[in-house]
């Protein structure tokens, strides 16, 4: 053909285009169902305490496995790096403990989350020292910044639907 | 041969002085100084962890730290040797009178959310070193807050009552028949420690239920709970290790990951945490040997 029609390229234009604007607006996070989300971050919460339990394990028992210890911590730092996104709108209500302040206090909670990211930071940093004193001494400041983040944006056991004794 | 009755006069010399044997010295080399033993003490005591405003950076144990309780939010005073605010002017009398009979200087009565009940068990040893460490505590001239507590709670008469009633002073008494170690952990718990205060589920009248001691109580000092600390499996602490126990005492950290808050993590780091693995063992043992109470204080 010698000659394409305006039509065609009117179409493909407006297909083009449309297939970029949906691209652009389906991002998941509009789509998500809150109880999924909140079920998703209990697992994340869990496994934080499941890594600081085991670090605790390690050092109340004197075991081996200090080598273990940077693993874990380095997975604490990505796991305080999520709780900035699982918190989104409109996931307050339901089998949750978090308190409304993380959202109406949102600062508040973003500069919590970042404590912990360093304080585990940190621990990634004095975990290859295999100094058990030094590292003891560092935990104990991440579990304080678990704490100082907890009393603030979680339900206290009295009312905690996660607290069982 | 020994008169039967000079034989328990030396007895009766010997328990007498079993009290001051309690004191372990955590310091080892020369004798520790009466503030530096006081210091042991003051950990032993939470760190007196009720009279630093930790959460809004209060300057330490200069009081203004809320204590909530059924009857009220109290804030605890200021302990620091400034003259004017805190217990500057106080003599070692005083501050006998004011751990051990819940009396102030002045004769008015203490409201009992300040642990006297269980501070009167302390020895006069204990005592008087934990007052020369107190003395050497930076004096802060902050004044202290009114407690924010509605009649007729508030009336002190109302503590004299109480006390006429629920309160009865006098030293820790060591059990015959028991080793030196429960000895040390049940000083520590019931009277240093007094964990009773706010691991005891209280009366309406803000006794203390003698048969629940340590099951766990829904109105904690920061309107939480406090949780049942008895060895019972399913709702207390009978399924934690030894090395459980005695980790959570230096770091807040339990068995399974989670982490003391609040005032428990304030009393752990500024107290408790410091204490000599003697110390808590000597606790652990004490916990370890009471009733289990079942006592679920979940919702």
């Amino acid at each position: 053909m010698k000659r394409t029609s305006k039509g065609i390229w009117a179409l493909s234009f407006v297909l083009v285009l449309g297939f970029f604007l949906a691209l652009f607006f389906s991002t998941p996070a509009l789509a998500d169902n809150p109880a999924g989300v909140i079920a998703y971050r209990q697992k994340v919460m869990g496994a934080k305490s499941g890594h600081l339990g085991a670090i605790g394990q390690i050092l109340k028992h004197g075991l081996s496995y200090t080598g273990h210890i940077e693993g874990h911590a380095k997975a604490l730092v990505h796991l305080a790096g999520l709780l900035e996104e699982v918190f989104p709108e409109g996931t307050g209500k339901g089998k949750t403990d978090a308190l409304p302040e993380i959202w109406s206090d949102r600062d508040g909670f973003l500069k919590a989350a970042r404590k912990l990211k360093s304080e585990a930071s940190n621990l990634v940093k004095v975990a290859g020292s295999g100094d058990r004193s030094a590292i003891g001494a560092q935990v104990k400041k991440v579990g304080k910044s678990c704490g100082g983040c907890h009393k603030n944006y979680r339900q206290p056991k009295k009312k905690r639907y996660a607290w069982k004794k | 041969m020994i008169a039967c009755s000079r034989r328990l006069l030396l007895l009766l010399l010997l328990w007498a002085a079993a009290p001051g044997s309690l004191l372990e010295a955590q310091t080892a080399g020369a004798t520790p100084s009466p503030a530096r033993r006081g210091e042991v003490v003051f950990r032993a005591a939470g760190g007196c962890g009720c009279h630093t405003d930790y959460e809004r950076d209060g300057p330490r144990l200069a009081g203004g730290k809320p204590i909530k309780t059924p009857f009220g939010t109290f804030y605890g005073t200021n302990i620091t040797p400034d003259p004017e605010h805190g217990l500057g002017k106080w003599n070692e009398a005083d501050f006998l009178r004011a751990m051990t009979e819940g009396q102030a200087p002045d004769g008015s009565h203490y409201f009992p959310v300040f642990p006297y009940p269980s501070f009167t068990r302390m020895t006069r040893g204990d005592l008087s070193d934990l007052w020369a460490y107190l003395r050497t505590v930076k004096p802060v001239p902050r004044a202290n807050r009114p407690h924010d507590v509605p009649p007729p709670f508030r009336w002190r008469f109302g503590a004299a009552v109480w006390k006429a009633l629920f309160f009865r002073p006098g030293p820790f008494r060591p059990e015959p028949g028991h080793p030196a170690q429960w000895s040390r952990g049940a000083y520590l718990v019931t009277a240093v420690g007094h964990c009773g205060e706010c691991h005891t589920p209280r009366r309406l009248s803000g006794a203390p239920k003698a048969n629940m001691f340590l099951a766990g109580s829904l109105d904690g000092p920061e309107g939480q709970l406090a949780p049942n600390i008895t060895p019972h499996r399913a709702t207390g602490i009978g399924d934690w290790s030894d090395a459980d126990l005695i980790w959570f005492l230096q770091t807040g950290g339990y068995p399974d990951g989670e982490q003391a808050e609040g005032l428990m993590a304030e009393v752990i780091e500024h107290g408790y945490g410091e204490l000599g693995e003697a110390d808590l063992r000597a606790i652990l043992v004490y916990l370890k040997s009471l009733p289990p109470i079942r006592n679920r204080l979940a919702k």
